[in-house]
């Protein structure tokens, strides 16, 4: 019943929603059943949904699910989204302990700041 | 008939010529014991008188003597002494000369240290308020670029251009490698 879950899995919410079903379930099994047979697919199942890898990504916006399944397939790993208007666009990615920002606001200081080429002195 | 009287008288006058004769002798064996005697005296005294006399000119000469090697001495110590002065006031110049070189060399070290350790510091502090003053103006622009590009841009950008920015941030992950 849950294995067709595993294919819709997006965000990091998703898969910890799902994680939280499996043990309402199991936790259901037991209230109902007392000691039951767990099927060996669910802890299976659970056991794949943990090993997901998961990409840490910071946008200026709140994403549509469309959105969403767009930034799946292009990132390819469960999506874990969070919000920071101040990065004004694009995105700070974070994967297994690697960082890059690559955040509009990230662009714009680089462009300024950086190699600021509006700002260099001219000889007079 | 023999005349008794007179023979007596001739002899007594030979007896008194003889015993003035001896008395005379005598008197002048003694003038002339006492003439010697003199003599002998006045040539003692003489002797004495030379002996005396030479003592003196040796004590004389010896006193001479010791004064002309005291005074040579004591020229000769003027001498050592002058040359030992003169030793100790160019030894006394040198080593004030090689502590003055040394005391102006390490003082000149010491400046230049220091004016060195002055300058650090100086270029530390300058570079502390340069990056401070930067950082401000940084601050500030970034601020005002902030604001504008929200004003601006950030109003401006549809969600269709921000999933565009956010898939071309995912790609230039993959190219980096960072997924």
């Amino acid at each position: 019943m849950f294995s067709d879950r595993l294919a819709t899995l997006r965000t990091k919410d998703d898969v910890d929603a799902l994680l939280g079903e499996i043990d309402a379930y199991r936790d259901s099994l037991y209230k109902t059943k007392g000691k039951v047979q767990i099927p060996p697919e669910l802890d299976k199942l659970e056991e794949t949904v943990k090993k997901l890898e998961v990409v840490q990504l910071t946008l200026a916006y709140e994403p549509s699910p469309q959105d969403i399944e767009v930034f799946f397939k292009a990132a390819g790993k469960i999506l874990d989204i969070s919000k920071d208007a101040r990065i004004l666009g694009g995105a700070v990615v974070s994967y297994q302990g690697k960082y890059s920002d690559y955040s509009l606001k990230k662009k714009l200081e680089s462009y300024f700041f950086v190699s600021p080429p509006a700002f260099q002195a001219s000889p007079s | 008939m023999v005349d008794y009287q007179l023979i007596s008288v001739l002899a007594l006058g030979v007896a008194m010529v003889g015993t003035i004769s001896l008395y005379l002798k005598t008197k002048f064996d003694k003038k002339k014991i006492v003439a010697r005697e003199e003599e002998i005296v006045a040539g003692a005294k003489r002797k004495a008188e030379k002996i005396m006399a030479e003592a003196q000119d040796r004590a004389l000469r010896v006193l001479e003597e010791a004064r002309l090697g005291a005074e040579n001495r004591n020229k000769k110590l003027e001498t050592r002494l002058d040359r030992i002065e003169e030793k100790e006031v160019r030894e006394f110049k040198k080593t004030l000369g090689d502590v003055a070189t040394s005391v102006e060399g390490e003082a000149t070290a010491v400046v230049g240290q220091k004016i060195d350790e002055e300058v650090a510091k100086a270029r530390i502090e300058i570079e502390k308020y340069k990056a401070q003053k930067l950082k401000q103006v940084d601050d500030t622009i970034g601020e005002i670029v902030k604001e504008t590009v929200k004003k601006v841009l950030g109003k401006g950008i549809t969600a269709l251009e921000h999933k565009d920015l956010v898939v071309q941030a995912l790609q230039e992950a993959k190219e980096n490698h960072v997924l």
